[in-house]
């Protein structure tokens, strides 16, 4: 198994999970399955109404029947993850005491009137320009919490009450699955096979989307823009529990390492604490398999070995980069004819994310391959001469590159991977031509990840990085390639150079899911 | 210039507790969510109280006191002109949220009654200077830097982004082949005409007497803090033969740090790795300035007692006040023995302290706060908790209170707006209330909330366990600067316990954080000189 | 003398030792109020108190139930007994005149009223050979020529509007003591410039004049809006005539005077006129206005028993019958509310400024106040080289509380 893009060749040793968490994590957590090129995202609702008392789960275990979810101990011919939204539980009628312990941003759902503000994607009544016209097409449709309006009747309130507005969207998406396999047609086929599985339960597929890794013939599995992908994800270590496939612990990474509890539920995270994940009272249903909740005397542990999946579908516009990029090359030429020569379309738009086509990263003197993942920004380039301080790639992960002074090097890198994120996604949607030409064909990238804080990772990343507009001591810019409409700082020798970029990426959906492990899944489907 | 950082905690009538949320609620809509003025009549705020940088209004809720009414200002110069000025802007206000309040039961009752009284029209002004709190502990991320300085450097910046920008637009920038020298004084000779300013000389940031003021304070507090700490070793030696003196004193040390070896390791469940060790801090940072100040303080003793012992034992100057020296070095030899004893009584409450794993978090307010909160690029936090009981906590709050105050004043990164690696904070304080029963903390800062913790979490975790685990619940620490902050969501969770909703909250610069405040200094300062070295152009031009 | 024909707007001031020590008198009155407001921030001499503390001063003005205004009397003399808004409490009738004077006094005039003002200044300017007289030959013309225009009073036949408003305003706020000679003087001045409005009112009534506030009032009256009586429209005229032109020519020359004390803050103007920076020219007027305002306060009369700075520990009760002087100019320099008083600062903010007092009967001419004073020097601050005249015609003369002259020069 492996979490790394096909295209690293890759010097490191790929890690395992040993048993018993290898065979209760779900296979997404270890592998990104590459060997798998080919597959599909279902996102289905579930059709009855109301909440159901018994037999709510009954539709999982269906489906697992003709797509049994691969569990983190080793190779199969097919994969599948599956994930649930807090909509989704309740409606297959999961304990409420159950819905209240999971984490706050998974209850609240994405589409939170605040979190959507914070995520960059809604301002007030106004959604964002980094959303596609009239506003995204799918979510959990989470219903408002007892938070959202503060109606309790009190002796002297005379306050106006303020009542928040819940968001949501033509489409209503309670779980998802995702199916991997060698090609296509088998794809195609094991799609009906499951919707006609889950028919007869009143589970219907209410969104799809094609999922390719399409690899190119270099090898290079390439995003839509044309960039290598999935390049630098986060090692995670635990001693006893994250394993070579000889068996030895795999130290941590000093660049790259997370302890395990960064992804997984249950275990030691870099707050020192243990990730918290669901509990269930023993009593409610067949609790049998779940394991006994550390703390919480009389409970079972629903999240031990299970994580929270970030989902977000993100259209690309590919024409409109190029072309974007083609203007801001010909202004640099026209604003600096002389020493321009070097600057042409492409190297504009490596400049935006900070990496070349083939994923080597820029340096002020040539670049560091992408093999090599151990490296920090602050001594290879600590002005972002080569890879500009505000590109995509230092904001999504800064490393170092933060720190005001040399001695802040190591707490700011320590500092920098607390806010880690495992990367799951895969593209969608047919390659556009070349040279790119506009066209009405729907094609993106299925951002999916994983994390255990969703608050401290996925949306630390971000607000505090990728679309903070002070972002490194930068003024008013966000991330170049999937942030806004705005400006992006080139530093150079003498005098920096700065570029106008379009909106390139848009939402088009998202929800937060939890991705049970197997027990978890088990007693979901008992329900 | 001087700055002043204060706040007004004033009782509330419970009965009044929601009304005076909804008034607030009223002004702050009256201004819509944006914190700078916005469009509503508070755009004028900027102009009618020129002299303020940020303020909020806010009510803690009563759980083990009745609500509080907190007016939190950071502004230039000295209070009585801020307050003329916000009574002017919003006076009427001010008076309604005032009648929410308990009338005062010390001096200040009448001017209260006087203020508050149906269709009164005395000035509220004195009423509140009348209120105001001293913070114990203040820090300024862009220190010296007024108002309108921040506000005029800001606009430089965008003047120079639209000078490089459009210099002969539609051909070749004219800045493009020039070096930094070059590309200086050519972007100032364009600027000039619009910011005439940068032809006068820059006012200084943190003027010359200040500085002194600053260290001179803090010498004088360590002096004091070693003459404390050397009082049991006045005491003995001058009981004891050095013999015996000595020989207690190795003793007692040895003892000390023998239970310290003990009883320094964590409690089960609450070790937290951390690079911060207390030899190499100490070593490191410690041992020279504790060698000198014992020094000065023996030299600087013996004087002081010299003449008296030279009138009672009728000796001659000198050899009294070497009679006294040696009495003073014994005693400053005993300080690592009372700092040991200290330390192990410390270590015996914190072995002992209740920390609250799971502060009760309400999700209603916590959601009032996410309403407000992430609109600009800086945030608001107020929060107010109750103090740790006992002699030894009542006297390390004040003392440890009161040296970071002196220390964040004197130390060169505090000075330059850095708490340890960071610096993203414009202005923050400590105050105590309620009869100096509970820890008020204040903060306006660059980023959100959620940043903002996990900075300190991960990156001054040390700082921020010493002036907040007197809290009461707290995490468990060690020897008051280890664990601690560490435990990431255990110390937020509490952090979100202990605040309430920033119901009004005002930023004279929303766009500008921290940061840029002080890159836009180096810009204007470098713009302000008529010619630059090479060294420095190469530096300055980073900046553009 | 005929008061009516007179030309000499100043009745003849003190001489000689008596000059001299007014002249002293008013130059200490800054370090006494500093005194006061350290040590005895509520004073009392013989029947008055004095308040010098900035919230005292604003208490004072804001609470018109218990402090207020000694105008009526004196107006009653000059109105013939008809009631004009300066002299009246916090009632209806109050609010009904003042409202119906905002509906001719109108803010789209303001700027139009400007450029009159800057436009006439430097047509004076212009004809003067580098050299000119300040009180009168600039800022009196300008004033009562602009305002007499605006309001519709023109000229009377065989006197001068100059001489009767200033005589009157004197009578009104600026003679405490009841001088028999001003009395007599107003007696005739009085009648004449009542009977000079009806008559323009019967005139207009007969053929319409141009827009400006009078033909406004008619109108209105046409329409049988309140408040536009023939004898009402008079009194506000009046009113208008004797509280509003005779005060510019005192301030405006006082403001120049302090502004020729501080060469930085005089190029600074300069600086701004030039520039057309009309906002921060105002600024560097309103600032240096602050250190010789108007008057060194305003008194009120205390109607029922109150107490001043209640719960402070300079809290002072008053009864009524006491007279209280609000001292303004005290209150602008106090350092408890204004930053470094002492100091220049054309930025202020502009609760920093009492020079139009505060609450009910703040000035009702303070928009045209803003909106031309600056104008009157703007032309002359515009020109190079702008100094005293040698000798003593080059600092401001005071009589009385009356500037008198001051003469600058110019390249």
């Amino acid at each position: 198994m492996d979490q790394r893009p096909v295209s690293e060749g890759g010097g490191t040793p790929n890690w395992h999970l040993s048993a018993p968490a290898s065979g209760q994590a779900q296979g997404l957590v270890v592998s990104g399955f590459a060997s798998l090129p080919t597959g599909r995202a279902l996102f289905l609702e579930l059709g009855w109404k109301g909440v159901k008392k018994k037999g709510g789960g009954a539709w999982v275990e269906a489906l697992r029947k003709v797509a049994q979810v691969t569990d983190a101990d080793g190779r199969d011919p097919r994969a599948v993850a599956m994930g649930f939204t807090w909509s989704g539980l309740q409606k297959m009628g999961l304990n409420a005491n159950a819905l209240a312990s999971f984490d706050r941003p998974f209850q609240e759902g994405m589409f939170q009137e605040d979190r959507l503000r914070r995520l960059g994607d809604r301002r007030g009544e106004e959604w964002q320009g980094t959303v596609i016209p009239g506003g995204p097409k799918w979510s959990g449709n989470t219903p408002l919490d007892d938070a959202a309006v503060d109606d309790e009747a009190r002796a002297f309130d005379d306050r106006q009450e303020i009542r928040e507005q819940r968001i949501k969207t033509p489409v209503t998406v309670h779980a998802i699955v995702l199916l991997y396999c060698e090609h296509d047609e088998a794809a195609e086929a094991w799609c009906e096979e499951v919707s006609a599985a889950l028919a007869p339960f009143e589970v219907t597929v209410s969104h799809h989307l094609p999922l390719d890794l399409r690899l190119d013939k270099q090898g290079i599995a390439r995003e839509h823009f044309g960039f290598a992908d999935g390049i630098s994800q986060p090692i995670p270590f635990e001693t006893g529990t994250v394993v070579y496939k000889d068996g030895t612990n795999v130290p941590k990474d000093y660049w790259n390492g997370v302890p395990l509890g960064e992804i997984l539920m249950g275990h030691m995270n870099g707050h020192n604490e243990i990730a918290q994940g669901p509990v269930v009272a023993a009593s409610a249903g067949n609790t049998d398999g779940l394991p006994d909740h550390p703390k919480g005397v009389g409970f079972k542990d629903l999240g031990l070995n299970g994580s929270y999946m970030v989902v977000r579908e993100l259209k690309q516009d590919v024409y409109a980069f190029w072309q974007s990029m083609r203007v801001a090359a010909a202004h640099i030429r026209e604003r600096d004819p002389e020493g321009s020569a070097h600057v042409t379309t492409t190297w504009m738009a490596e400049r935006v994310v900070g990496r070349d086509t083939h994923g080597n990263l820029l340096c002020p003197l040539g670049t560091i391959p992408v093999e090599n993942n151990d490296f920090g920004f602050w001594d290879n380039d600590r002005h972002g001469m080569g890879c500009p301080l505000g590109s995509h790639v230092r904001r999504a992960n800064p490393r170092d590159g933060l720190a005001p002074t040399p001695a802040d090097k190591q707490t700011l890198l320590d500092a920098a991977n607390n806010h880690r994120i495992l990367r799951r996604g895969r593209k969608y949607g047919k390659t556009i031509s070349v040279p790119p030409t506009p066209d009405e064909v729907d094609r993106g990238l299925l951002f999916v990840c994983l994390n255990t804080d969703i608050t401290r990772q996925f949306e630390f990343v971000q607000q505090t990085w990728i679309l903070n507009p002070n972002f490194a001591t930068l003024y008013d810019e966000t991330d170049p390639l999937i942030g806004p409409k705005g400006t992006m700082t080139i530093p150079e020798d003498p005098l920096r150079r700065i570029i106008d970029v379009e909106t390139f990426v848009q939402m088009a959906g998202g929800e937060y899911f939890f991705l049970p492990s197997i027990p978890a899944l088990n007693y979901l489907g008992s329900l | 210039m001087r700055q002043t950082t204060l706040s007004v905690a004033l009782e509330v009538k419970p009965e009044s507790f929601d009304h005076l949320s909804g008034l607030l609620d009223a002004l702050r809509d009256r201004r819509s969510p944006n914190p700078s003025g916005g469009t509503g009549p508070f755009a004028d705020f900027l102009t009618t109280v020129p002299a303020v940088h940020f303020m909020s209004l806010s009510v803690f809720p009563g759980f083990d006191y009745d609500p509080l009414f907190v007016i939190e200002a950071n502004f230039d110069g000295a209070p009585g002109p801020f307050w003329g000025q916000l009574e002017t802007a919003i006076g009427p206000d001010l008076r309604s949220f005032l009648r929410c309040c308990k009338r005062p039961l010390d001096h200040t009752g009448d001017l209260f009654d006087a203020v508050t009284a149906p269709d009164s029209r005395a000035p509220i002004a004195p009423y509140l200077e009348a209120r105001t709190l001293t913070p114990t502990v203040y820090h300024h991320g862009n220190r010296g830097m007024t108002r309108d300085r921040i506000l005029a450097e800001g606009e430089l910046f965008l003047g120079t982004r639209k000078e490089l920008a459009n210099a002969n637009d539609g051909g070749p920038s004219p800045y493009r082949k020039l070096t930094p020298v070059e590309i200086h004084a050519k972007l100032r000779a364009a600027l000039l005409p619009q910011f005439g300013w940068l032809a006068e000389k820059a006012p200084a940031r943190i003027p010359f007497l200040q500085s002194v003021g600053d260290y001179a304070r803090l010498a004088w507090f360590v002096l004091l803090v070693v003459f404390a700490l050397s009082i049991p070793g006045l005491i003995l030696k001058s009981q004891l033969a050095w013999q015996y003196y000595a020989g207690l004193c190795v003793a007692l040390f040895a003892l000390f740090t023998g239970i310290l070896y003990k009883m320094g390791k964590p409690l089960p469940g609450t070790a937290t790795p951390t690079r911060f060790s207390f030899l190499t801090f100490f070593l490191r940072h410690l041992l020279v300035p504790v060698v000198i100040a014992v020094a000065v303080y023996v030299a600087i003793a013996a004087f002081i007692t010299a003449p008296v012992w030279s009138w009672i034992g009728h000796k001659p100057f000198w050899p009294a006040w070497w009679d006294m020296a040696i009495w003073a070095g014994w005693s400053g030899a005993s300080i690592a023995v009372t700092v040991a004893g200290i330390l192990v009584w410390l270590r015996w409450l914190e072995r002992r302290d209740a920390s609250q794993d799971a502060p009760p978090v309400d999700p209603k307010m916590l959601r009032e706060m996410a309403r407000r909160e992430d609109w600009i690029p800086q945030n608001h936090m107020g929060s107010v908790v109750l103090i740790k009981p006992g002699v030894l906590r009542a006297i390390l709050i004040r003392v440890g209170h009161h040296g970071l105050h002196l220390l964040l004043r004197a130390q060169k990164a505090a000075r330059n707006g850095y708490l340890g690696s960071m610096r993203t904070i414009h202005f923050a304080h400590w105050a105590r209330v309620n009869n100096d029963s509970r820890l008020m903390f204040f903060s306006n800062f660059d980023q959100t909330w959620e940043s903002y913790l996990d900075d300190f979490i991960e990156k001054a975790h040390a700082g921020l366990t010493l002036a907040w685990s007197s809290g009461v619940g707290f995490p468990p620490t060690r020897f008051l600067v280890k664990d601690g902050a560490s435990h990431g969501r255990q110390f937020k969770e509490w952090a979100r316990h202990s605040m309430t909703v920033s119901r009004f909250w005002y930023s004279a610069y929303k766009d500008l954080t921290a940061e840029q405040v002080e890159r836009n200094y180096r810009i204007a300062l470098g713009l302000r000189k008529k010619q630059l070295s090479e060294k420095e152009a190469a530096a300055w031009i980073n900046d553009l | 003398m005929n008061a009516l024909t007179s030309r000499d707007v100043l009745r003849p001031g003190k001489k000689g030792l008596a000059r001299w020590i007014e002249g002293r008198v008013f130059a200490a009155m800054p370090y006494a109020f500093a005194f006061f407001r350290r040590w005895k921030p509520v004073v009392k001499f013989g029947g008055m108190t004095l308040t010098s503390r900035y919230d005292d001063v604003k208490q004072v003005f804001a609470t018109d139930p218990v402090f207020g205004a000694p105008y009526k009397p004196k107006l009653d003399v000059i109105m013939g007994g008809e009631p004009f808004f300066l002299g009246m409490a916090d009632t209806p009738l109050y609010h009904r005149d003042t409202d119906a004077m905002r509906m001719v006094v109108l803010p789209k005039d303001l700027p139009e009223l400007g450029r009159r003002a800057e436009a006439m200044a430097e047509a004076i300017v212009a004809a003067a050979p580098g050299r000119i007289e300040v009180v009168d030959t600039l800022v009196r013309r300008v004033t009562f020529s602009v305002l007499a225009d605006y309001f519709g009073v023109p000229e009377p036949k065989g006197g001068d509007l100059r001489v009767w408003g200033t005589r009157l305003f004197e009578f009104q706020f600026a003679d405490p003591k009841g001088d028999p000679a001003l009395r007599a003087d107003v007696d005739q001045i009085a009648p004449a410039l009542r009977a000079h409005i009806d008559a323009e009112i019967a005139a207009r009534k007969a053929t319409p004049g141009r827009d400006d506030v009078l033909t406004r009032c008619l109108a209105l009256q046409k329409k049988g809006v309140p408040g536009f009586s023939d004898v009402e429209i008079r009194t506000n005229l009046m009113g208008f005539i004797v509280g509003g032109p005779p005060q510019p020519p005192m301030v405006v020359p006082q403001a120049m005077e302090q502004l020729l004390r501080r060469p930085d803050a005089l190029a600074g103007a300069q600086a701004a006129a030039r520039a057309g920076e009309d906002d921060l020219l105002w600024g560097y007027v309103q600032e240096a206005m602050r250190f010789d305002p108007l008057a060194p306060g305003l008194p009120r009369n205390v109607l029922v028993d109150g107490v001043i700075a209640r719960g402070t520990s300079h809290e002072t009760p008053v009864q009524a019958g006491d007279t209280v002087l609000a001292a303004f100019a005290s209150a602008m320099m106090d350092p408890r509310r204004v930053t470094d008083p002492a100091r220049f600062d054309p930025h202020r903010p502009a609760s920093n400024y009492i020079h139009f007092g505060y609450d009910l009967h703040q000035c009702f001419g303070r928009h045209i106040n803003r909106a031309t004073l600056h104008f009157m020097l703007k032309p002359l601050l515009k020109r190079a080289n702008v100094r005293r005249a040698p000798g003593g015609a080059g600092r401001l003369v005071k009589n009385g509380p009356f500037a008198e002259s001051l003469t600058v020069v110019f390249d």
